[in-house]
């Protein structure tokens, strides 16, 4: 089941990147789509880490509990946890940008989108396609 | 240069950029690795008007020189535009690009338009056009996208070991973590 599931939520969290950067980078700008396709990216990508290092996908609705699940498959596996205090970042932020009352300013949509694009470097370079 | 990396950074996934890079194998302008430099290499040739213009010549002393001239002329431009278009071809790069100034785009798409897809079908030459703004940063655009080609799994893996996986060489440009 590995390899096919880790393809499918790596593809998701790809594009869903892809489609973040579009928003960030037109003119004018899509804060609130940009930093809510940050948040999905990234929850897309840690489906895909999970998988590629336990096998299973984490199905808590706890970020927390997502995070400490993804350090620990890190630990597990020996990989420098760096790009998860990123993801860490966007999970906070997923109910405000996705329900909140706030408006979600381009300060805040550049901030997730940076984390976003760390996240995926991390999980592309360190985990994913590791060498 | 900036222009097309700064390009290339916003539209691929999180690439690994390099500008000038030492590999003997790849003689590009911009080498960008996407996917954190584990996907496709993508290299870009960075041509200004003057790569395509003969040295000057003395001035034409008749209308008949002058329309001489302006033969010698076209026919140096085609024959650049050849040259360009066989290296391009020959790069071991998933996507390969040209990119020339906004001024010059549609006379060297004229020439260059049908030569862009591969021979076997499988890759076309993207185009980009950088526009001067003056004081501001020149932009870069891609007017034509390109498509995927093959590469040379041999070619392609002395590029990884000497450049994209040599822990000696960083890249310019990349998405810090």
């Amino acid at each position: 089941m590995g390899g096919i599931s880790v393809r499918v939520y790596q593809d998701r969290g790809l594009q869903l990147a892809k489609a973040m950067r579009l928003c960030r980078y037109n003119q004018p700008a899509y804060p609130s789509a940009a930093a809510l396709l940050a948040v999905h990216s990234a929850i897309a990508y840690n489906d895909a880490v999970q998988i590629k290092l336990t096998g299973q996908r984490s199905r808590t609705q706890d970020h927390t509990q997502a995070v400490a699940a993804i350090k620990r498959a890190c630990g597990t596996a020996k990989i420098e946890p760096r790009g998860i205090e990123h993801l860490r970042k966007l999970l906070s932020t997923k109910t405000d940008v996705s329900y909140g009352d706030k408006e979600v300013d381009n300060h805040l949509a550049d901030a997730l989108c940076v984390a976003a694009d760390r996240f995926e470097a991390w999980a592309e370079g360190f985990v994913l396609n590791r060498r | 240069m900036n222009a097309v990396a700064e390009l290339l950074r916003k539209t691929l996934s999180v690439p690994n950029i390099y500008l000038e890079p030492h590999s003997p194998q790849l003689a590009v302008d911009i080498l960008a690795v996407d996917r954190a430099g584990s996907g496709d290499l993508h290299g870009v040739e960075i041509k200004i008007d003057d790569d395509f213009v003969r040295n000057r010549v003395k001035n034409p002393a008749n209308l008949k020189a002058i329309k001489q001239q302006r033969r010698d002329r076209e026919r140096h431009f085609r024959t650049r535009i050849k040259e360009l278009h066989r290296e391009l071809m020959s790069l071991p790069a998933h996507y390969r690009y040209l990119a020339v100034p906004q001024s010059g785009c549609d006379t060297i798409l004229g020439e260059l338009r049908p030569l862009l897809h591969s021979p076997d079908g499988i890759g076309k030459i993207g185009i980009i056009s950088i526009t001067d703004h003056g004081e501001e940063l020149p932009i870069a655009e891609i007017v034509i996208a390109p498509e995927r080609f093959r590469v040379d799994a041999a070619k392609l893996s002395k590029i990884e070991k000497n450049l994209i996986n040599n822990k000696k060489v960083r890249p310019d440009i990349e998405v810090r973590i």
